[in-house]
């Protein structure tokens, strides 16, 4: 029983940082973790950018 | 403090971003690699008074006006003052053309330092630059600096700091014109032109003559040949996947593997016989097997990009732009289209980013949608796996899947063309080629180790979680009881899958487990070895033997009922059908249409679809005798998709020549 626990709890731990990493990513603007560049903007979201100067 | 970078493409600003920052942004020695802006703080040593100074990458433009959406970055940045000092990465190597841009960065009135960087090839190439006087002509400070030898970096930085607050004189002003006047326009820039051509002659001298042909000039007559380009670039892709694929990685990949089953063993050893089933199953085969199985392939990808950054460093891969620029152009795309598309071959999201810089907008979505045909980074696991598993590592699997990509691109584009009925046109692509160099075995390093990283935070988050649910979607039915041994074909995973595995009878690989794991590779690519490792129980894929002892038979194919034609068709499916979610999701931004996308992701599943019937079939053909399982009602369905893309190609010829009609 306590095995089960234990077990249960590791699992637990393994899995919760996982949806920890991937949450802290996202709110940090990284839309996949571990994809490369995927915290920057589209080019439709013209983050910081004058969006009349991106359809030129 | 704010500091941008800002010069023309291939000049070094992100090399010199890396280098004051210790960032490891991604650089390669081509243009066009940098298509947004990047920021980082200056390392401590570089800032003596100790305040806190941001740099700010800018994309490389070659003019304030901007042409593309990435010069757009630039200029807008610039032009809203958003700096406190500029500093100007000027190409030492090519004065004449660098300056056009100093000066227009000059007439925005911020303070800008000139970096003259690449001074480390000015005497190879016996060209020498007073860069006092220089600095005297432009108004401004200049600093001979070499980003890639770290020389100059910290006068460099002194005097980017000291100019903040100083005021900017620009000594060419451009008259005032009409912009949409384009006779005048021009005429006003060649005044520019003039002016910047009577600086470099009073500040550069040339020993050598520019008409003289370089070894550079001899190299490229070969390796950008119309025809012996593709041959040399198959036979240099057939070197780095044997390297990788068949000699050194799988040698590196056994070592951990062998790490990853003596963790399993102790885990199972540590837990005993009285842990619960589930929790057992789900630790050790969920979590530590599947993740072991996607990371087991770590030393294959890791030569892989090790070698591949080697090739980009050396400027190989700039020719090869040019190698397939002429065949891109004559099915309707621009020359800009291969950017993307070799870009894409690390991963397809920073890919279809780069489609950005192609202005015509068919051009652009047409590009994004087909970059991702592309083997990427992601896809590299499936192949190794089945390469390794079915055809003894052998490269030319993998070699073969980039020149069938090629192949469907060139394909895709010539039917989207067709559709959307733009006729021939003639595309011009400029492209500056940079300079062979031997690639340096510390970026390339450097480079592996980024992508290594990226490869264990997805194993280790996306691909883990994908695992634990597939696995407890695999171990319960739909009423939430476990599922009995040799039963496995009623729990929830098998009742999802198994109407998808129907569709995929044609193909050669109709199993539930294999329907499965596509469908996961939807959310991440790696996600089909995971599965596949999940659903067999299986940690260790690089060995083949473990195979053959699961299966209690001598053939590797009775694991997975697989026979080398359908393995290939499998690997076919999923590499060229639909990418993954955050892939379809840089699509979208960068089609900016909704009917774009869903016809490319339409056409990707068509494609993939069929791509893989052909194979499966004719390899059946040749192999057996006759066709394979359900020819017909796969007939029926390729059939069905050629039929759509017949209809779109013929009510565009017609809607075109109605109105031809109509204006006759």
């Amino acid at each position: 029983m306590i095995g089960n626990i234990i077990v249960l709890m590791i699992i637990g731990a393994i899995v919760g940082l996982s949806v920890w990493k991937i949450s802290k990513d996202k709110k940090n603007g990284v839309k996949c973790s571990g994809c490369p560049y995927s915290k920057t903007c589209g080019a439709n979201t013209v983050c910081e950018i004058d969006p009349k100067l991106t359809k030129l | 403090m704010r500091i941008a970078l800002a010069g023309n493409p291939n000049s070094g600003k992100t090399t010199l971003f890396n280098a004051i920052t210790g960032k490891i942004e991604h650089v390669g020695n081509w243009p066009g690699v940098t298509v947004a802006k990047k920021e980082g703080d200056v390392k401590r040593d570089l800032r003596p008074s100790g305040e806190k100074t941001r740099v700010v990458d800018l994309p490389g433009a070659y003019s304030i006006s901007p042409f593309t959406s990435e010069e757009s970055i630039t200029s807008s940045f610039v032009t809203n003052a958003d700096a406190d000092v500029i500093i100007n990465i000027v190409d030492a190597t090519n004065l004449n053309r660098s300056l056009m841009f100093t000066t227009q960065l000059l007439e925005q009135g911020l303070p800008v330092v000139v970096a003259l960087n690449k001074v480390d090839l000015l005497h190879k190439r016996g060209i020498e630059i007073e860069e006092n006087r220089l600095s005297e002509s432009l108004g401004c400070k200049v600093v001979k600096t070499s980003s890639l030898k770290k020389q100059g970096l910290k006068d460099l930085m002194e005097m980017a700091l000291s100019a903040k607050g100083t005021e900017q004189k620009a000594p060419f002003i451009l008259r005032n014109v009409d912009p949409a006047d384009k006779a005048e326009f021009e005429d006003a820039e060649k005044e520019r032109f003039t002016y910047v051509d009577r600086i470099v002659n009073e500040v550069e001298s040339r020993v050598t003559e520019s008409k003289k042909q370089t070894k550079h000039d001899s190299i490229d007559r070969v390796v950008a040949h119309k025809f012996w380009g593709i041959p040399i670039f198959a036979a240099i892709i057939f070197t780095v996947f044997s390297i990788s694929q068949a000699y050194v990685g799988p040698v590196l990949a056994d070592t951990l593997v062998g790490w990853i089953d003596t963790f399993y063993g102790y885990a199972d050893g540590l837990m005993g016989e009285s842990i619960s089933p589930i929790l057992r199953t789900l630790l050790l085969d969920g979590i530590i097997g599947g993740v072991g199985a996607v990371v087991g392939f770590l030393p294959l990808i890791m030569v892989l990009f090790f070698l591949l950054a080697l090739l980009e460093d050396s400027g190989y891969m700039a020719r090869v732009a040019i190698v397939m620029d002429r065949h891109l152009k004559k099915v309707g795309l621009s020359g800009k289209s291969i950017i993307p598309m070799v870009i894409g071959t690390g991963c397809a999201i920073p890919g279809v980013m780069a489609t950005r810089t192609i202005r015509d907008d068919r051009q652009r979505r047409t590009t994004a949608m087909l970059t991702p045909f592309m083997p990427c980074g992601a896809k590299l696991p499936v192949i190794a796996l089945l390469a390794g598993v079915f055809f003894e590592d052998a490269a030319w699997v993998g070699t073969s899947m980039y020149f069938v990509a090629i192949g469907i691109i060139i394909f895709g584009a010539l039917i989207v063309q067709r559709i959307t009925k733009e006729g021939y046109s003639r595309s011009y692509f400029i492209m500056e080629l940079p300079e062979y160099r031997w690639p340096s075995l510390k970026r390339a390093f450097i480079s592996m180790m980024s992508r290594a990283k990226a490869y264990v935070i997805k194993a280790s988050t996306i691909i883990l979680l994908s695992n634990v649910v597939v696995q407890i979607m695999q171990s319960y039915t739909w009423s939430l009881s476990l599922v009995e041994e040799g039963m496995q074909g009623s729990s929830i995973l098998a009742s999802i899958a198994s109407p998808f595995a129907i569709l995929l009878v044609p193909l050669g690989f109709g199993a539930w487990q294999l329907a499965a794991a596509a469908i996961t590779g939807f959310i991440a690519k790696e996600n089909v070895v995971g599965t596949l490792a999940v659903v067999y129980s299986i940690s260790n894929f690089i060995d083949p033997e473990e195979f053959e002892l699961i299966a209690g038979a001598n053939d590797v194919a009775a694991v997975m009922g697989l026979t080398s034609v359908a393995a290939l068709s499998y690997l076919v499916f999923n590499l060229f059908t639909p990418p993954c979610f955050a892939a379809i999701g840089a699509m979208n931004a960068e089609m900016e249409s909704r009917k774009w996308l869903w016809a490319g992701i339409g056409f990707q599943l068509g494609m993939g679809y069929t791509v893989s019937y052909f194979v499966y079939q004719i390899g059946t053909l040749i192999t057996t005798g006759g066709f394979g399982e359900a020819a017909f009602p796969g007939l029926i369905a390729v059939g069905a998709y050629f039929g759509i893309l017949i209809y779109l190609m013929r009510r565009n010829e017609s809607e075109v020549s109605m109105s031809m009609g109509g204006a006759a």
